[in-house]
């Protein structure tokens, strides 16, 4: 068992092979040896999203973990945002807050299948919106000046009826 | 916490699920994401996804490290808007070029999207630099007269540099002689004069069909139903010529017959892939013996080949990409002992009854001699033209057949009929397979036919002019070709560890079978222009396609050349 301590100071004792779904815990557990008791401190995660991050690493024990260059396959990726499993959808259905919590703790974390889910999701979000919906939708402020705004629609023209 | 709180590096990732549009979108949202959107890692990483799903300029293919975020992403756009309007109706008529000499069209070519070449049977080889067109005036042409006498088949290829043009012809000269001509063009920007260049011609003898020409290696490749000859050319004579030829001498004669070769290529590592009326075989190039006059006095070459046999096909023509070479992955050089060289070729062959098939051919060429090459054919898409095409199970299920050196690879043929042991769950599957173009329904198939058609150099995207029955109009379809990216092919325990014997026997399992989710799919295009006329002359003979700007090439039986372009 591992034992895991949060940004927030909570602790979770886990299974080792839950925890190392994430690549970050794993180098860490393999650079310390066996049988440390030592907790392992995560402080760029807090203990509600760790423990949303932790459900996600036990549904998916034991499954294999994509190789360090993995990434040649983007094309499939791409053609595939929809896709998304069923458990994985279910699971990712949070408040935005909690999305970019979850993203930002799978990156740091390094749970690369995570990360996409992640990712798939936001950019299901985004999908076919208008710049004005994207700025309603995530709270973003346009702080561009009218000429900037005019300038940068001109050049996207092309885009529009797409 | 705010979509903007995340770290540039997240928001790039995220970008790889988005499209070009959405990207655009956001950028248009604050200056903290517009700056992000300009990212050159982002475009590069968009090439490096269009790469692989449509067809970019040649000069990106290679590299394009160089090029900046701006260049990257004018790239992305222009490729992307040409991939939308590629299925849509052209909205100007074709425009015809001006200045042609010759009356009977042999073939057309395009090459970089800008030459055209179109060889007359009636002795005149005429070439139009379409980039140089003014309105619909393309200015500069030139043709040569090739002599009075019929032309009787010719091959077209550019040098590695992309700036000379080498074509070869064969014709019949005085009664009972033959003789090939092989010329050079300079393609230059304006204001240089096209001009061609003879640079040699050396006797042969009759019907041999050019069939491709290798600059690096200098050969030109012919063939006669179904035996190659191949031709040495030097650099500083025109005389200087040697050959050598390549036949199967324990060939069946009759079998023979029925096995013309249809089209070949010359791999640079030294071997000979040949599309045959029904098989496709590779035999590694011979040595050309010591100065010897012309003349196919050369001994027959008794040689193994890697075959792969089409038995209920009867192909009668196949028009195939520009050879793409790569390096073998980590897990195909472990399991080849010392790497090797991965040649992939896209191809669309005819069976003028049963439709359109599109074929990838993976080709793995080690590099140490003993080890024997690999022969991987994928039937990927299929545009059937009769209502019930025999269908074959194990082709689908297990598009990894690997043919070996053995003797014994002529039985194992590649589209054995359809096993009754997997009948059952293969069904869907055919369904699939009978999909109708989605205009049509499905009694018209056999109603109509392909007159003629084309593949890009890239292999991407096709075209082909169909006319159905009893009708004088002429559709011009245009196609995607989607070939399974390299990846799909190296599912894991796929690639066979030896090619001597590989893992697929002959009663093939749905259930463990590695890649079977990678089905042919339906060749599925749509009608892009339509030309109605009861003039015969008018019939559309052949078409190329300039695969990167989406231009579609047509000739017709009066040997007028027209340019088609995308609605851009």
């Amino acid at each position: 068992m591992i034992v895991l301590k949060t940004s927030d100071n909570e602790t979770f004792t886990v299974e080792r092979d839950v925890a190392e779904r994430s690549v970050l815990i794993k180098n860490m557990l393999d650079d310390i040896g066996e049988n440390s008791e030592q907790a392992i401190p995560l402080p760029n995660v807090n203990s509600s999203v760790l423990k949303k991050v932790l459900e996600y690493c036990e549904h998916h024990r034991g499954e294999p973990l994509p190789a360090a260059d993995a990434d040649t396959s983007q094309d499939d990726t791409r053609k595939r945002t929809t896709d998304i499993s069923e458990w994985d959808q279910k699971f990712i259905t949070v408040d935005q807050e909690m999305l970019f919590e979850i993203i930002l703790a799978a990156n740091y974390l390094d749970i690369k299948s995570l990360l996409d889910v992640g990712c798939k999701t936001v950019a299901n979000m985004i999908k076919g919106k208008t710049p004005e919906e994207i700025r309603k939708l995530f709270n973003i402020v346009n702080d561009f000046t009218p000429e900037e705004e005019a300038q940068i629609k001109k050049e996207n023209e092309w885009a529009e009826d797409r | 916490m705010l979509l903007l709180s995340l770290p540039n590096e997240v928001i790039l990732e995220l970008f790889k699920y988005l499209n070009t549009s959405d990207i655009i979108s956001l950028r248009q949202t604050c200056t903290h994401l517009a700056e992000i959107t300009n990212d050159k890692l982002l475009w590069s990483n968009m090439v490096q996804q269009l790469r692989t799903r449509l067809p970019l300029p040649p000069s990106v293919r290679t590299s394009f490290e160089d090029w900046s975020a701006d260049a990257l992403e004018s790239l992305v756009v222009s490729v992307e808007l040409i991939d939308d309007l590629w299925l849509l109706a052209r909205e100007s008529p074709p425009v015809k070029l001006q200045n042609k000499r010759g009356e009977i069209l042999l073939g057309l070519k395009i090459f970089l999207d800008r030459w055209i070449l179109a060889v007359y049977t009636d002795g005149y080889i005429n070439l139009w630099d379409t980039e140089s067109a003014n309105e619909d005036d393309y200015r500069r042409w030139c043709f040569v007269y090739t002599g009075n006498d019929k032309t009787t088949s010719f091959q077209a290829v550019l040098d590695d540099t992309g700036e000379k043009l080498l074509v070869v012809i064969t014709r019949a000269h005085l009664p009972g002689t033959w003789v090939v001509a092989l010329y050079e063009v300079l393609l230059s920007d304006p204001p240089l004069k096209l001009q061609f260049t003879l640079l040699c011609t050396f006797p042969t003898s009759s019907s041999r069909m050019a069939q491709e020409i290798h600059p690096p290696k200098r050969i030109i490749a012919f063939s006669q139903l179904g035996s190659i000859e191949l031709a040495h050319w030097s650099d500083n004579s025109k005389e200087n010529i040697t050959s050598v030829s390549i036949s199967n001498p324990q060939a069946d004669e009759l079998e023979e017959m029925f096995t013309t070769i249809l089209s070949l290529r010359i791999l640079s590592d030294g071997y000979v892939f040949v599309f045959k009326t029904r098989s496709i075989e590779l035999y590694p190039l011979p040595k050309f013996t010591a100065a010897k006059r012309s003349g196919p006095s050369s001994p027959s070459f008794p040689m193994p080949s890697l075959r792969h046999i089409f038995p209920s096909y009867n192909f009668r023509d196949v028009q195939i990409s520009d050879v793409e070479t790569g390096a073998l992955t980590e897990e195909e050089v472990s399991s080849s002992e010392g790497g090797g060289t991965r040649y992939r070729l896209k191809m669309l062959a005819s069976d003028i009854i049963q439709g359109l098939f599109y074929f990838v051919v993976n080709i793995i060429i080690p590099s140490t001699q003993d080890q024997i090459p690999i022969l991987d054919v994928h039937l990927a898409a299929i545009y059937a033209m009769a209502n019930n095409i025999p269908f074959h199970s194990k082709n689908r299920l297990q598009p990894h057949q690997q043919s070996t050196l053995e003797e014994t690879s002529e039985s194992r043929s590649s589209m054995p009929l359809m096993n009754p042991n997997t009948a059952g769950p293969i069904q869907p599957v055919i369904e699939r397979f009978s999909m109708p173009r989605s205009d049509r329904v499905n009694s018209a198939r056999s109603s109509s036919f392909v007159s003629t058609y084309a593949v890009g150099s890239q292999g991407m995207r096709a075209v082909w002019i169909e006319r159905r029955r009893g009708t004088t109009l002429k559709q011009i379809v245009s196609c995607r070709l989607n070939a399974p990216s390299i990846v799909d092919d190296n599912t894991p325990g796929v690639v066979s560890d030896s090619g001597l014997e590989p893992s697929d026997s002959d009663s093939p399992s749905l259930e463990n079978t590695p890649g079977f989710d990678f089905l042919p799919q339906a060749l599925d295009g749509q009608v892009v222009y339509s030309i109605q006329s009861y003039d015969l002359r008018e019939d559309i003979t052949y078409c190329a396609l300039g695969e990167v700007s989406g231009k579609i090439i047509l000739g017709n039986r009066s040997g007028d050349v027209f340019v088609l372009e995308t609605g851009a």
